[in-house]
C-alpha cells in the first residue's frame, strides 16, 4: 500500500491509495508570558536534529514553526521639525524638541542613593586650595619667648571673673524666661503641633481603621518609602497611592518569629470602593537580624516593591491607583513605631527626599 | 478694553487642561484635537499625547511622543516603559528590547518590565539571555512565567531534558497550562519521541477537548502505530476544528506532512458518517440504537 510518499502533493488516485495531504504543525508558542493569546508568540523553533528514523517514510519534511511575526516596519523613533505624520485625528502637529530642563544624568535609583546621602556630601573636604591661610603663611617668622600668647595671657590672667560673669548671665537668662515665657502646656502643644504637621489623622474604610497621611504626598505617583521598623507584635501597616478613605493600597508586616533569625509576613491588599480585597501574603525569613529592619517600599507606576534589609523581598503590580498620598494605618488604635522615616518623590526623572516622623 | 478679546482670552482654556478634561470623558480623539492647538511642547504635552494615540490605537505615533521625550530626558521612566510597549505592539523587538533596558537600569526590581525583555529577546533569538532575564525574576507574582520562559528558553537552546523538567514544575503549579503542554508536545515532536507525543496530546486533551495540538499528536501518534480507526477519529475531529490541516501551509518546510491514505480516508468518511447519523437522530429527538 503506497500509504506515504515523499514527493509534491498528489492527485486523488484510487490506484494508489493516496486521497489527501494533511500538513500537521506544532508551533512553539509563549503567550502564556504576557498573558494573553491574542498575540501568541509564534517562534522560529531551532531546525531539528533528525536524531530518529521516521516510521515507515511517514515524515515528509521537518518539524518546526513559522518565524516570528517580524513587521518589517522602521520607525523614526523621533520626528525633529519634520514633517508631522498623518493621524486620523484633523489636526496637524508639529514636533518640536521641549525645552526641558535636564535632570541629573544619572539613573534615578542612583540619584535616590545620591540624596539619601546628603551629609556624605556636604561633608567638608579640606582640600589645599581651600586652606589659602596655609599657604599664605610666610616662610620665617620671629622667635618669640613669651610663655601665652595675647589671647592665653587674658584669659589665664581673668578666669575667674569670666566664669563667675558666665555664671551669673545664664542664671539671669534662665529667670527672665521663667518669669515671662509662654505657660508649660501651651509650650507643649506648639511642639506637638510643629511635629505634626504635614500629617493628617483620618477615619477610613473599614470602621476602626486609622490613617496618618503625610500631606505634601496628596498628589504624588512614583515615591519611594523607607524607613526602620524594630519587630514587635504591633506590627506595621502602610499605604500609599491614597485617593481618599476608601480607595488606597496598604501593605503591612508582622512579626511571627523574634529572634535573630526574625520571621516576618508581608501582606498587601487593595481598598477600591470601600472594598477590601483579599490579602496576599509572604512569610519572610531574615536571618542575623537583630534590631532595627531597614523597610523600603517603591511605589513606580503599576510596579510595587517591598524590600528589607536592602534586599527586594516581594513585588506586585496594580494599576488602578495612579496617584494619592502615602501614609501609615493602624488599627485599635496601636500606632506603629517607625524610626527614621523617608520619603523620596519621583517625579519625571527626579528626585526629592523628605524626611518625617510620624506624629 | 476690547470685551470681545477679553471673552476669547477667557474661553481658550490650557489645552492640556483641555485635553484631559476631555480625556476624563471618556472623548480620546477630541482630546487629541484639542492638544494641537498648544504653543509650549513641554515634557506633559508629549507624554499626555502619547498616552491619548496608544489610547487611540495609534501606536507608532504614540512611539514618537514617547521618544521625543526619552530623546530629550532618557531617565523618564514612565516615557521609557510606555515607549518599550508602543515598540513591543508594533513588533521593532530590538527597540523595545533597548527601551525595557533602560527601564530595568532605573529599577531592577520590576519583573513586569524583565518579562517583557525576555520577550523581545526570544524573539530576536536571543534565547541565552532571554534565559538569563528568566533566571533574574525572583517576584512571586511572575514566577510562573518565569518559570515558562525558563522552560521555553531552555527548549530554543535545545536543552530538552531540563526544559521537560521546568515545565513539568510548572505544571505541578497550574496544572491548566496548555501552553506548556502544546511547547512538550512541538518538542517531543521535534526528537519524535511518539510515546512522550501521546502522552502530552492525552494529557492536554483531558484539559481542553478542542485543542489543535493535542488533536494533531494524538492523530499523528495512531498514524505512526497504523491505528487507523483511531487515528481518523482524531483526525475527523482535527479537520472539523482546523480545517487548514488541509491545507498547505504558507511556508511547508514549517509542518509535517503526512499523506493521508485511503484507509484513513475510508476510516474518516465512516467517522463522519456516523457523525451525520448521531446528528440527525439527535435533531430528531430519536437516539440511535
Amino acid at each position: 500500500m503506497a500509504r506515504f510518499g515523499l514527493g509534491g502533493q498528489p492527485l486523488p488516485d484510487p490506484a494508489n491509495d493516496i486521497e489527501y495531504l494533511a500538513w500537521f504543525q506544532f508551533p512553539v508558542t509563549w503567550s502564556y508570558l504576557s498573558g494573553s493569546s491574542a498575540e501568541a508568540a509564534i517562534v522560529p523553533a531551532p531546525r531539528p536534529v533528525q536524531k530518529f528514523t521516521p516510521a515507515a517514510l511517514t515524515l515528509a519534511s521537518t518539524v518546526t514553526a513559522p518565524p516570528p511575526p517580524q513587521v518589517p516596519v522602521v520607525i523614526e523613533p523621533v520626528v525633529l521639525g519634520g514633517e508631522p505624520r498623518s493621524t486620523s485625528a484633523a489636526a496637524q502637529w508639529e514636533m518640536v524638541v521641549p525645552k526641558m530642563v535636564r535632570p541629573l544624568g544619572k539613573p534615578v535609583m542612583n540619584r535616590i542613593a545620591a540624596i539619601s546621602a546628603p551629609a556624605a556630601v556636604s561633608a567638608p573636604v579640606h582640600t589645599p586650595a581651600e586652606t589659602p591661610a596655609a599657604d599664605a603663611a610666610p616662610a620665617t617668622f620671629s622667635p618669640t619667648f613669651l610663655l601665652h600668647t595675647h589671647d592665653d595671657k587674658f584669659l589665664a590672667r581673668f578666669w575667674p571673673q569670666i566664669t563667675f560673669g558666665a555664671i551669673i548671665f545664664v542664671a539671669l537668662l534662665v529667670l527672665i524666661w521663667g518669669l515671662s515665657g509662654p505657660a508649660p502646656t501651651a509650650r507643649q502643644s506648639a511642639t506637638e503641633s510643629a511635629s505634626t504637621s504635614g500629617w493628617s489623622r483620618v477615619s477610613i474604610s473599614p470602621p476602626g481603621r486609622m490613617l496618618s497621611v503625610y500631606e505634601p504626598s496628596r498628589h504624588e505617583a512614583d515615591y519611594r518609602i523607607e524607613f526602620g521598623w524594630v519587630p514587635d507584635t504591633k506590627g506595621v501597616g502602610w499605604v500609599f497611592r491614597t485617593r481618599d478613605g476608601s480607595d488606597y493600597y496598604a501593605t503591612r508586616l508582622t512579626l511571627l518569629q523574634p529572634g535573630v533569625n526574625l520571621v516576618l509576613a508581608a501582606e498587601h491588599f487593595s481598598v477600591i470602593g470601600g472594598m477590601e480585597s483579599a490579602h496576599s501574603r509572604k512569610v519572610i525569613p531574615l536571618v542575623n537580624t537583630a534590631g532595627r529592619v531597614r523597610v523600603r517600599m517603591d511605589a513606580i507606576g503599576p510596579g510595587f516593591t517591598l524590600s528589607l534589609q536592602d534586599g527586594p523581598v516581594e513585588y506586585w503590580t496594580d494599576a488602578r491607583l495612579d496617584s494619592g498620598a502615602v501614609g501609615f494605618y493602624d488599627e485599635r488604635g496601636q500606632r506603629p513605631a517607625v524610626q527614621s522615616l523617608r520619603f523620596t518623590f519621583i517625579q519625571k526623572g527626579a528626585a526629592r527626599t523628605a524626611v518625617a516622623s510620624l506624629p | 478694553m476690547n470685551p470681545f478679546r477679553t471673552a476669547a482670552t477667557q474661553a481658550a482654556p490650557d489645552p492640556i487642561q483641555a485635553a484631559l478634561s476631555l480625556r476624563a470623558q471618556g472623548r480620546m480623539q477630541d482630546a487629541l484635537d484639542a492638544l494641537s492647538v498648544a504653543r509650549e511642547f513641554t515634557t506633559d504635552f508629549y507624554i499626555l499625547r502619547g498616552d491619548l494615540q496608544r489610547e487611540l490605537g495609534q501606536p507608532r505615533e504614540a512611539a514618537e511622543s514617547y521618544a521625543t521625550v526619552t530623546a530629550q530626558d532618557p531617565d523618564h521612566m514612565y516615557a521609557q516603559t510606555q515607549l518599550g510597549a508602543c515598540q513591543y505592539r508594533l513588533q521593532q523587538w530590538d527597540a523595545a528590547a533597548q527601551a525595557f533596558e533602560a527601564v530595568l537600569r532605573f529599577d531592577p526590581h520590576r519583573d513586569e518590565i524583565r518579562l517583557d525583555l525576555a520577550d523581545c529577546l526570544l524573539r530576536l533569538g536571543r534565547y541565552g539571555l532571554a534565559l538569563d532575564c528568566f533566571d533574574k525574576c525572583w517576584s512571586d507574582a511572575s514566577r510562573q512565567r518565569a518559570l515558562f520562559g525558563k522552560a521555553l528558553a531552555l527548549q530554543l537552546l535545545r536543552r530538552f531534558d531540563e526544559a521537560e523538567k521546568h515545565y513539568e514544575r510548572l505544571l505541578t503549579m497550574d496544572p491548566t497550562a496548555e501552553e506548556a503542554l502544546a511547547n512538550l508536545i512541538a518538542m517531543s515532536m521535534e526528537v519524535f519521541e511518539l510515546a512522550r507525543v501521546q502522552k502530552y496530546s492525552q494529557r492536554l486533551l483531558e484539559i481542553n477537548a478542542r485543542s489543535i495540538a493535542a488533536l494533531q499528536g494524538l492523530a499523528l501518534a495512531a498514524i505512526e502505530r497504523r491505528d487507523y480507526p483511531v487515528a481518523a477519529r482524531y483526525f475527523y475531529q482535527l479537520t472539523e476544528l482546523h480545517p487548514e490541516v488541509m491545507r498547505p501551509p504558507a511556508e511547508q518546510s514549517q509542518a509535517v506532512e503526512y499523506r493521508i491514505s485511503r484507509k484513513i480516508f475510508e476510516s474518516l468518511e465512516e467517522a463522519r458518517r456516523k457523525q451525520k447519523f448521531k446528528t440527525a437522530h439527535a435533531s430528531s429527538g430519536d437516539l440511535p440504537r
